[in-house]
């Protein structure tokens, strides 16, 4: 057996915020009376660990050495918590006791939390703390439910099931990683098709280009009109989520312990409505728990009823919308969230919402109209680029459209998504820009020629727009020419952009 | 009155002079003798007389243009009656060439060739690309019927479907006043000249249909209404006409010459069903039996003759790239009601990026704007 050390270091990590932190947990038995310790601004959830390591220690043949047993978990200044330091811990009991075999110098990282029988469970969080190892890990042990995670980290891992695994391992020589990538399950095949909103022209090209250009959009229009569900659509027509965007939502999603096996990772598409607190919708600073905001990233968050949201809660998409981060303050410390999502809102055109209805069925005066739609205050309305309304479809266009008989349109229109989002990777050498995300819209990058941009310049003034009204204009021109294949912009493309600026 | 509509005028004359009939106006055409009907005129006159004997023509046809020939100072003198009448009453005449002659017509037989109009013109154009609903019914209706009439008409006036009807009284009176009193279209076609206020209880009606509506005949200027050209003045409604509604009919009334036209015509024929103990709807209900539509909504007829139309403006628009036509098309469907984005696209066949930006350049060419999500006419885009 090889000599004793009285210290060991094995590695950890937990996570803050959105960052993993990487931890070392130093174990040390000295000789005394049998106590154990564990101390670096544990929370209960860590000290609770020695009963789970006692006992799973002893069910799978091992011991707890007799004397002082003191685990210190770094950095010692910042508080953590999770059971996920049961393994290293019990790991590093195992080393510095001779009961397990590692050679001197070796950096192990190892995380899970123990049964009493043994066992090796994950906890949330993991795919964030698997992101954030370095490369100089010699072992890497994880427990077998966070597959999923290691393939969305990108690592390769030993997964161990029972404390039983762990000791053939190090005593059989046994470690023999292996990549996860076949583990991620994106799905995307769950969608409403785009076809239902025949007779919704104009809402339906609005979410095509607020697609393509990560456009955000604002839908409005009688109660029961299908603006809900032109929000889902929208969610099916965005290109499939690539490697790294799934390995983003499925962290977040992890993180909040919200992830769903059985549904794989999906596009987010979060749904706020106007009683949201503030804590729920920009994340709990207590706990670093994201909110609605920061779930949505990759995705779309959609506003329902967002003319009867409180101004204040309109004022905290503001930054979000602007900076496409979110941020939570938990003592002294900023953490950023990227929130990088298409804003969808939906809501009544007035009162009664009735307004946009074939015939006059609105019975709001024109005060109460007024009234009602100053609710959507300048600035914030400022950040939408598309805003379109919709009126109900009649009952025998429904029966139409039930019949399904044109086959689905969605992969096709996706596909077309995802050719325009190249077209603009291109553009901006930048895969996180969009058309309607691009902070300057400069004439030149967006090919605009002098008579388009004279064009629009003269749409923006005899249409009252202010100088962002004019810059959407071009951006979401821009992207109506991408859709359309055009490496110039052209009078019709900011002609067409025009019916969807801002008419409140 | 221009040339064309003189030479017209005498073609007319030479047709009620009782010599040429139209058969024999077919018959030169369709053997190459004439190109056009016009070519009975003028010059044309002598000459077709000159050589009717070594044309190949039958007795009958040759006979008629002797007929003709002697008969040159009647045509004159009614020629001259012609032009006084149709002066003195703002008449215009239409003929198979022009542009305004209803495109339908063209592919049914028996339609005269030349008729008069006395209002606004533009309404036979509207007829073919807007569409249209013969409404026809008794002259001493029932309460319910004349409801129904001003009803069901109210709504096409609404959709700027053109209605066509008589100027009888009763129904046909009650279809005209309904139109003209919610700014809706409508045509009257007249059994005599379009001079001839028949009946002439309805000497109100007809003034308001020549100020904003449309009298249209066949028959010439200063024609008298006469008992058996009503039949043929109701082969020219259900012809002028998408669909024909009944709204009452007795067991022999003429309305069932105007269905039986439409029905021959491929028109949609649809009845409202009324009372049977009542003997005066019985023809009406005998139409039903026999299978024509129950008229329940008028949104039911409104969308039938939009299919119509539809086909119509997909026909005159085949050229994606007319973009003042489809602009003219928008504000065609825009004077009628205002309408969203949805709705113009759903009646106007091109694609919705073509469309957003024609109603672009049309708002900011002040020529309709934005109001309510819906889009309107502006004053100078009337």
């Amino acid at each position: 057996m090889k000599k004793q050390q009285s210290v060991f270091k094995v590695y950890s990590c937990f996570a803050e915020g959105v960052k993993g932190v990487i931890s070392e947990i130093e174990v040390s038995v000295s000789p005394g009376l049998p106590t154990f310790d564990i101390i670096g601004l544990c929370d209960s959830s860590i000290r609770e660990s020695r009963g789970r390591i006692r006992s799973a220690l002893v069910s799978s043949g091992f011991f707890l050495p007799k004397g002082h047993i003191t685990v210190s978990i770094s950095p010692a200044y910042m508080r953590k918590s999770g059971s996920a330091f049961d393994l290293p811990v019990a790991l590093g009991i195992l080393f510095v006791s001779g009961q397990l075999p590692i050679e001197e110098g070796r950096k192990v990282y190892a995380e899970g939390e123990l049964s009493l029988n043994g066992e090796i469970k994950g906890t949330p969080g993991a795919a964030l703390r698997l992101m954030s190892i370095g490369e100089d890990m010699d072992h890497l042990l994880i427990p077998g439910d966070e597959k999923m995670s290691a393939g969305c980290a990108g690592i390769r891992a030993q997964t161990v099931d029972t404390m039983d695994d762990v000791g053939k391992v190090f005593i059989e020589g046994g470690y023999s990683p292996k990549s996860f990538e076949g583990e991620m399950k994106i799905y995307d095949d769950e969608y409403i098709d785009i076809s239902v909103l025949k007779g919704q022209e104009k809402a339906s090209r609005a979410i095509q280009i607020s697609a393509c250009g990560m456009h955000n959009l604002l839908m409005l229009g009688s109660p029961g009109c299908g603006k809900t569900i032109a929000g889902k659509i929208l969610a099916g027509i965005m290109p499939q989520l690539s490697p790294k965007e799934a390995s983003q939502v499925f962290a977040i999603n992890e993180t909040a312990g919200l992830f769903d096996e059985k549904k794989g990772i999906t596009r987010p598409f979060r749904y706020i409505y106007p009683g949201i607190s503030r804590s729920q919708l920009l994340g709990s600073s207590g706990n670093l728990f994201p909110g609605e905001i920061a779930m949505a990233d990759n995705g779309i968050l959609f506003a329902d009823e967002i003319t009867e949201f409180p101004a204040g809660t309109l004022d905290l998409l503001r930054l979000p919308l602007e900076e496409r981060i979110v941020r939570i303050v938990k003592e002294g410390n900023t953490y950023t969230y990227p929130a990088s999502f298409i804003f969808v809102g939906a809501g009544n055109p007035c009162k009664c919402g009735m307004l946009y209805e074939k015939g006059s069925r609105c019975v709001c005066s024109p005060n109460t109209i007024k009234r009602y739609q100053s609710k959507l205050a300048g600035p914030f309305l400022d950040r939408i680029d598309i805003i379109t309304e919709m009126r109900s479809i009649e009952a025998k266009d429904l029966e139409e459209t039930s019949k399904k008989t044109e086959g689905l349109l969605t992969p096709d229109i996706r596909n077309m998504v995802t050719e325009v989002r190249e077209i603009q990777k291109e553009r901006y050498k930048d895969p996180g820009i969009f058309n309607g995300t691009v902070t300057v819209a400069d004439a030149e990058v967006l090919r605009a020629g002098k008579d388009v941009v004279t064009y629009a310049s003269d749409a923006a003034i005899r249409g009252g727009l202010s100088a962002r009204g004019y810059s959407k204009l071009l951006r979401v021109g821009r992207t109506i020419a991408d859709m359309e294949g055009r490496r110039d912009m052209t009078r019709n493309d900011i002609a067409e952009a025009y019916v969807y600026k801002r008419r409140l | 009155m221009n040339d064309l509509e003189l030479r017209n005028l005498e073609y007319t004359a030479i047709r009620f002079s009782g010599t040429i009939t139209g058969n024999t106006v077919k018959e030169l055409i369709s053997k190459g003798i004439i190109s056009s009907h016009l070519d009975i005129t003028g010059e044309g006159f002598e000459r077709l007389y000159k050589d009717r004997d070594k044309l190949e023509l039958t007795s009958g046809a040759r006979g008629k243009i002797a007929e003709m020939y002697e008969a040159r100072s009647r045509i004159d003198e009614l020629l001259k009656s012609y032009i006084e009448t149709a002066d003195e009453n703002d008449i215009s005449v239409i003929s198979c060439e022009d542009e305004d002659y209803p495109f339908v017509w063209k592919n049914l037989t028996g339609m005269p060739r030349v008729f008069f109009i006395r209002g606004n013109r533009n309404l036979l154009r509207e007829c073919y690309m807007r569409g249209s609903a013969g409404v026809v019914g008794s002259r001493r209706p029932g309460k319910y019927a004349l409801y129904a009439t001003e009803d069901f008409v109210k709504e096409f006036s609404k959709e700027g479907i053109v209605t066509v009807s008589g100027m009888a009284l009763g129904i046909d009176r009650k279809a005209h006043e309904a139109a003209l009193d919610n700014y809706g279209k409508t045509i009257a076609v007249m059994a005599g000249g379009p001079d001839n206020i028949y009946p002439p209880e309805n000497e109100d009606i007809y003034e308001r249909l020549c100020d904003k509506g449309l009298i249209l005949s066949e028959m010439p200027p200063g024609q008298q209404a006469v008992k058996q050209y009503f039949p043929s003045r109701n082969r020219l409604i259900s012809a002028l006409s998408d669909v024909c509604l009944v709204m009452q009919a007795g067991q022999f009334s003429g309305t069932l010459h105007t269905a039986s036209f439409a029905a021959s015509q491929g028109k949609d024929v649809f009845v409202l069903p009324n009372n049977i103990y009542s003997a005066d709807c019985l023809g009406g209900l005998y139409l039903l039996r026999d299978g024509a539509e129950v008229l329940i909504d008028p949104f039911t007829v409104i969308e039938r003759i939009r299919n119509e139309t539809m086909n119509r403006k997909i026909l005159a628009g085949d050229d994606i790239d007319d973009e003042p036509a489809w602009k003219r098309m928008i504000c065609d469907e825009l004077s009628a009601r205002p309408m969203t984005a949805d709705d113009l696209s759903a009646m106007i066949p091109i694609p919705f990026s073509l469309l957003t930006s024609l109603l672009t350049d049309l708002e900011l060419d002040r020529k309709i704007e934005e109001d309510r999500g819906k889009y309107v006419l502006t004053i100078g885009g009337h």
